[in-house]
């Protein structure tokens, strides 16, 4: 799903002691069929975004194009139900959206408010379930008893039982351990790639994550997007990731202390293990040489 | 709409209210709201009101931002004013459409009510707008200190209250996240029977009830771990100080109940 913000601005309690201008004016645009990543601080504007496109917040001013739809500061809520159907959404800490008495049946709360009948909805709850690593015999357990991982894991179920064609991710990994951190990008990422259309953006601060998983990284700062990157170029310009005090992920970090200390001009653009080794043998290769 | 309403909320501020020590502000929100149903007399309503737009002015609200805040809680004004504009059986008959019959009695007695209750409304706001949460039940646990000797939990009291006033907006902006989380899944508030749009409230309910307790839970471990053990012998970081600006403010709100009473005798 092709997604467009035109000069979008968005302000919290407008005219109030506390306003607090989100978006000031940003344009940016996410192609369709990739997968999308949103870094910035605190405040930067990035949850608001995610929520303009999706249609829970409408612009105060300017243009929001998804898909087939346009949404201006005028558009009226009924006109944009029929794009709930299409883009999902999973907010940070998700598992609080829990509440039936069972798992299956609060997965199934997605599908049944979209029309679909008993039998099909719970075919697509457990489809979704099974997607999310839950087992069958959770699925009669109530939603409350779950552990922590699993909780997260049932309510993204909640959201992909919807069969969305845009997933819009809140930092979705947040407070997960290490491993369930990795299983969980693995999740969307193939989730993300079984069909040409589906699309995803996410916002996270686990540059680690971001590096190895997204097609492109938007930046955001004070309400703007200000940069919109290939993770391998985003990632080793040392300089802007300065600028903007973004993290580097640890293995583009490891190789860049690696040059820093040998003087030896090598490609520090490599996101998982297997690529950092082979870097760094070819470094130690190339340094015994030179002995 | 959930964003705008300012019921225990506190906006900072340096102005003339915000300075006045806690327990004197309550004390003066206590005389008006016992003494404004008093009388009936309209003069004594016009200082009430003057009393009321002195301290708005010199708080320094913006109105706007107040006048969005209150407009929710002015619906229960307006429903007031009309019960008792049509049951009130007073007076000479003004209109009469069939069943509906409306007195000038219920005209007047509406709308007293509906400005006392309105005068209320915007003194108490103009309280814990210039009050924090903490200077608030700092004050009332000053006042109900004699209580003490009754036996009853004032300290635990006071600290229920500010505990409560201080999740009100927590409360509000967690209700608004839910209600987000479930939209984008496909929930609808706003259309069906009466029915099924109360049903569709549970989903938001559940969650919110949950979290609440998951809350309280966390609060009390965490006032635990740091040794909190109740009122006695505790002392305050933050001392009340009753500055001439308190003593005066209290007469004229003491003037204005002894006015009052005066004006029935």
């Amino acid at each position: 799903m092709q997604l467009r913000v035109e000069n979008v601005s968005y302000a919290y309690m407008p005219g109030g002691p506390f306003e607090a201008k989100a978006l000031q004016g940003t344009s940016v645009s996410f192609a369709s069929g990739a997968f999308h990543a949103c870094v910035g601080h605190t405040g930067s504007g990035k949850s608001t975004l995610l929520q303009l496109l999706n249609g829970l917040l409408r612009p105060q001013e300017g243009t929001v194009y998804v898909g087939d739809w346009t949404i201006t500061p005028e558009t009226k809520q009924k006109h944009i139900a029929g794009l709930r159907r299409k883009a999902g959404v999973v907010f940070q800490f998700p598992e609080a959206q829990l509440f039936d008495e069972t798992v299956i049946d609060d997965v199934m709360y997605g599908p049944k408010n979209l029309g679909f009948k008993n039998d099909e909805a719970r075919r697509l709850a457990e489809e979704a379930l099974a997607r999310t690593g839950i087992s069958t015999e959770l699925f009669t357990r109530s939603p409350f008893d779950l552990s922590g991982g699993q909780m997260r894991r049932a309510a993204i179920a909640g959201v992909l039982a919807m069969e969305p064609e845009l997933l819009l991710l809140d930092e979705p990994t947040a407070g997960l351990d290490p491993a369930g951190r990795e299983s969980m990008m693995e999740l969307f990422r193939s989730w993300q790639q079984e069909q040409p259309e589906r699309t995803i953006v996410m916002i996270s601060h686990d540059m680690n994550a971001v590096a190895r998983y997204a097609d492109t990284v938007t930046v955001m700062e004070d309400g703007k997007a200000i940069a919109q990157k290939a993770p391998h170029e985003l990632f080793t310009d040392a300089e802007l990731l300065e600028r903007h005090q973004l993290e580097m992920p640890d293995t583009v970090r490891l190789l860049y202390r690696l040059r820093e200390a040998s003087g030896v001009n090598m490609d520090i653009s490599a996101f998982d293990e297997k690529e950092t080794f082979s870097r760094i043998l070819a470094l130690l290769k190339g340094g015994v040489q030179d002995a | 709409m959930l964003e705008h309403v300012i019921i225990g909320q506190y906006v900072p501020g340096k102005s003339f209210v915000h300075s006045l020590d806690p327990r004197a502000k309550l004390i003066a929100v206590i005389i008006f709201m016992i003494f404004l149903f008093v009388s009936r007399d309209p003069l004594v309503l016009g200082t009430a009101a003057a009393l009321t737009v002195a301290a708005f002015l010199s708080a320094g609200i913006p109105f706007r931002f107040f006048w969005k805040g209150i407009r929710v809680i002015l619906l229960i004004v307006v429903f007031t004013f009309l019960l008792h504009l049509f049951m009130t059986r007073d007076g000479t008959v003004l209109v009469s459409l069939g069943w509906l019959t409306i007195y000038s009695g219920g005209v007047i007695e509406g709308s007293l009510i509906a400005t006392r209750l309105f005068l209320l409304i915007v003194l108490a706001t103009m309280l814990t707008l210039t009050t924090t949460p903490v200077d608030l039940t700092d004050g009332m646990e000053r006042l109900m200190h004699p209580l003490n000797r009754f036996r009853v939990p004032v300290h635990e009291l006071a600290l229920t209250m500010s505990i409560a006033l201080r999740f009100i907006p927590t409360l509000l902006t967690e209700t608004e996240k839910i209600l987000k989380a479930q939209t984008a899944r496909g929930a609808t508030f706003s259309s069906g029977s009466i029915w099924k749009r109360l049903n569709a409230f549970i989903p938001v309910l559940v969650p919110l009830f949950v979290q609440s307790f998951q809350r309280a839970e966390e609060l009390a471990e965490a006032m635990e771990a740091r040794g909190y053990s109740g009122g006695e012998g505790r002392t305050k970081f933050r001392q009340l100080a009753w500055r001439n600006r308190d003593t005066i403010v209290l007469f004229v709100f003491a003037g204005f109940g002894v006015w009052s009473v005066l004006s029935v005798v």
